[in-house]
């Protein structure tokens, strides 16, 4: 067997364990049988699930089953929202497994693999998936270079790619709430990506170089206290990380809804009141909620700022629907990435909301695209910039 | 394009008729298939409707090609696997409560509405259905159709089925139970006639493709209560469950042996790992702290009636050596185990991600299933501990409940198989070898029978006409065997 698929016993005997129940598309008891897999929306087949990626990888590995098309066009679809892992009574690591499926797929002549591998190939080349260029990663600082490799920091800020090449208005916002309360960082301008996209490309052992530069970055700053902006960087480090790298880190992590919630209970950070009053509506990130159980630290902070109202979603906290922005689908299958981000968007009414909040910069960027091609006129913030609009 | 193809690409749209490999893969296995046995099937089908079943049917019986009906939810049997190709029936797509009939106490259901879909529903009405141990995914109207076990068995006869809609290629679509009669709807398993629902029940997909089905309905009643009693011997919890069953004081009841109620807390925890005290060479007693078994009976009605009712079930408990958990105490002893109980019994639906999360600790759960007239049901637990002992690894556990008005007990012995499916293939084989025979000796020893059919060919033999019979009906049924021939019935 292991014809067409790479993956060890273990994985493979965890194949065996699905029962074909279909939990792995749909939400808690409340979610009412909503389809929350972005995958499962897509076909009515049960191969489009997380379940029947199982049964495919399991087809591929006893060679019964080559790559195709239609395997291809399924794969590529996964936004790793992890509603399968978070729902499977059974197995617990689809995303591995569907992780080395991509990888198989990635060899092969599609345009998505093609696009996938100029992803793995610009990570491996210039540290981030854009391309971009390594001296441009601290550009967002906008010149405060006495933050760059700042000895005499207490929180190490990782910004992540997204927040440092693309969505800054995020550490910046961050920032400003740590200026002032006179909270010093350290940003290092040898960063690289956290490597998330290798993960879920099916590339463990090239995040876990990214991953031993990442962790030697930080602990040789001395610094312990170590705040992410971006769920998904904060999800790598702390659940991925000891197990690629066999030991524990030796420092905190946080994302910064965390962190900052934990400075508003130790009353060093008081929000004060926005300029206009608002309405905003909170979309869970799927890492930050699934992925790291962070369900009530964004909510609090947004409870705590004055002139702003809140609403939920019907469908929330680990019910959450994917914004469409994981699993690098906005590269490599824009179209369906957009139709996601869609679905979200049309669950909000313009007319009681001015703002959708998220704490995720990713969610930021494909909320905020899909928005405006849309014409909405819905503001797409990270809770982030709220608070230091408060502030402000 | 061959013929087959164009017939079925002309009754469903493209988007719901596949024969591409990647598809296909999806119905390949299940659960119980083993390494190396995936056998995907030639097509598959979503219909949505009786007509587009009429249509697959007639192409299927014309082409003489297996048809495999697959409703929704978990698949821990190998039943829906088409080990001889053919089409795949996957019937997910009929997943409409067509009506709650609270008047009549039935509702009428398309095989795609999951348990969980079924009692949520209920519940705002304030009614009941009957929840069998598998998860709220599953199919409710499939999991009726194989005689569930679950928190109804015992005051009421387990069978919540009442008239059924079912396409046969002998005799296209046949209504069952009352239904057979124009206009006198669904109400009924009985009537004038002799009972054709009961014969597709157990059929597991081999005489025809149920389309639709009423099933039984329960008043909530003003309150309802979850009464644990912890037992040391099994012997008295029978005697317990016969007593309060028989007496009418609850309406169902099971007796979960100490394994299980572990079980039951790593389905809470998402626990990956068995618990070191799961594994301990001596099986039959359990850890310190923790009780030999727990009964969980339901109760309800007026509150009144309710509260006599948990007083005298107390008392026959005290009597027979039981002890009453209060909540404090079950939760204290068992927080995950409580849970489960209250929200399967009590709320009437199943704690997420449910009892098959199990599987997740380890490779497999094979039970052997039974059921065994009352007196003989202690006997019967102490040979299964004595053959365990000398036969499976630990853990291995049981959970027993009695059946229509305790005529009868169902009984279920569970060996958890850990390790990798290299390692352990020769024990999952030396299983499933003690386990066919096992059926034939407890049947001897006991009068015990196999509660569902385990795909052993020769079982009809021993049935003399009532076997005979079958052969001629599924004859005329399904002349050409095209309905699920793997699951080796006829």
């Amino acid at each position: 067997m292991s014809k067409n698929l790479k993956i060890d016993e273990f994985e493979y005997t965890s194949l065996f364990k699905c029962t074909r129940c279909g939990q792995c598309t749909y939400g808690q008891e409340e979610a009412e049988f909503t389809s929350l897999c972005p995958v499962h929306k897509k076909g009515n087949f049960f191969s489009y699930s997380a379940g029947g990626m199982m049964q495919i990888a399991r087809n591929l590995y006893e060679g019964k089953i080559d790559y195709s098309e239609t395997l291809k066009d399924i794969v590529y679809l996964c936004t790793t929202c992890g509603v399968c892992e978070s729902n499977c009574g059974v197995i617990e690591n689809h995303l591995d497994i569907i992780g080395k499926i991509r990888r198989e797929l990635i060899t092969l002549d599609f345009p998505e693999s093609k696009a996938l591998a100029k992803v793995v190939e610009g990570i491996e080349k210039f540290k981030n998936p854009y391309g971009h260029k390594q001296e441009d990663r601290t550009d967002w600082l906008d010149g405060r270079k006495e933050v760059i490799n700042n000895s005499d920091a207490s929180v190490f800020y990782y910004t992540g790619c997204v927040s440092a090449y693309d969505q800054k208005q995020v550490p910046q916002a961050l920032t400003r709430i740590w200026d002032h309360l006179d909270i010093r960082f350290s940003v290092c301008d040898a960063e690289q990506c956290c490597g998330g996209p290798l993960f879920y490309s099916g590339y463990e052992d090239k995040a876990r170089k990214l991953a031993q530069h990442n962790v030697r970055m930080i602990e040789e700053s001395g610094i312990k206290t170590v705040v992410a902006s971006c769920p998904t960087c904060a999800m790598v480090f702390k659940k991925y990380y000891p197990e690629w790298l066999k030991r524990e880190l030796p420092f905190e992590v946080y994302h910064s809804t965390e962190h900052l919630a934990g400075l508003v209970a130790e009353g060093r950070l008081k929000p004060g009141a926005l300029k206009e009053k608002s309405k905003a509506i909170y979309h869970d990130s799927c890492h930050l909620g699934r992925g790291l159980g962070l369900f009530e630290e964004p909510r609090d902070l947004m409870q705590a700022i004055g002139g702003l109202e809140t609403e939920e979603f019907n469908l929330c906290r680990e019910n959450s629907q994917c914004c469409g922005g994981g699993g690098m689908i906005p590269i490599i299958n824009s179209a369906f990435s957009f139709e996601t981000a869609y679905e979200r968007l049309d669950q909000i009414d313009d007319e009681t909301v001015d703002t959708l909040a998220s704490a995720c910069p990713n969610c930021r960027k494909t909320l905020h695209l899909a928005a405006r091609k849309k014409r909405r006129k819905i503001r797409v913030a990270d809770v982030c910039e709220l608070i230091a609009d408060s502030l402000a | 394009m061959n013929e087959l193809k164009r017939a079925l690409f002309s009754v469903f749209p493209s988007d719901r008729v596949s024969d591409d490999p990647a598809i296909l893969a999806g119905y390949s296995a299940d659960s119980a298939t083993l390494p190396g046995s995936a056998t995907a099937p030639s097509y598959v089908v979503l219909p949505k409707t009786t007509d587009e079943i009429v249509h697959l049917v007639q192409i299927a019986h014309r082409s003489r090609i297996p048809l495999v009906p697959m409703s929704r939810g978990s698949n821990i049997a190998g039943m829906s696997v088409s080990v001889q190709g053919g089409i795949v029936v996957d019937c997910r797509m009929m997943n409409h409560i067509l009506e709650i009939n609270t008047e009549s106490g039935y509702a009428l259901i398309e095989p795609g509405v999951t348990l969980h879909q079924l009692s949520s529903a209920l519940q705002k009405k304030r009614f009941f259905c009957h929840l069998p141990t598998a998860t709220g995914g599953s199919s409710a109207l499939a999991n009726y159709m194989m005689r569930p076990s679950g928190n109804f068995s015992a005051r009421w006869d387990p069978d919540p089925l009442l008239s059924l809609e079912v396409v046969t290629p002998g005799q296209g679509v046949v209504r069952t139970g009352s239904a057979c009669f124009e206009n006198v709807g669904w109400r009924a398993r009985y009537q004038c006639l002799p009972d054709l629902t009961g014969l597709f029940a157990n059929s597991f997909g081999t005489l025809g493709v149920v389309s639709k089905g009423s099933v039984k309905i329960f008043d909530r009643g003003e309150t309802d209560k979850v009464l644990l009693v912890s037992f040391d011997e099994f012997s008295q919890a029978a005697e317990y469950m016969k007593l309060i069953v028989r007496r009418q004081l609850a309406e169902s009841v099971t007796f979960w042996s100490w394994g299980w109620n572990l079980f039951h807390e790593m389905t809470l925890s998402k626990e990956t790992r068995i618990p070191e005290a799961m594994l301990k060479e001596d099986q039959k007693s359990p850890p310190p702290g923790v009780p030999f078994g727990i009964a969980s009976a339901r109760l309800s009605g007026y509150e009144d009636v309710v509260q006599v009712q948990e007083e005298r079930c107390i008392r026959i408990a005290n009597e027979l050596g039981g002890e009453h958990l209060d909540d404090q105490k079950a939760r204290e002893i068992h927080p995950g185990c409580y849970n489960y109980l209250n929200g399967y019994f009590g709320k009437g639906v199943h704690i997420k991600p449910g009892e098959e999360s199990q599987i997740r600790a380890g490779l497999h759960l094979s039970g052997c299933l039974v059921t065994v007239q009352p007196e003989n049901v202690a006997k019967l637990e102490a040979y299964m501990w004595d053959l365990a002992r000398r036969e499976f690894e630990p853990p291995y556990f049981f959970r027993a409940l009695p059946y229509s008005h305790a005529r009868e007990f169902f009984f279920a012995f569970v060996v958890y198989v850990q390790g990798s499916l290299e390692e352990r293939r020769d024990y999952l084989t030396h299983i499933k070898g003690i386990y066919h025979q096992l059926y034939t000796d407890l049947r001897n020893k006991f009068g015990a029978v196999m509660f569902r059919f385990r795909k052993y060919p020769e079982f009809l033999s021993y049935t003399g006409g009532y076997g005979d019979l079958l052969k001629d009906i599924k004859k005329s049924v399904d002349p050409h065997n095209i309905m699920n021939p793997g699951m080796l019935i006829f």
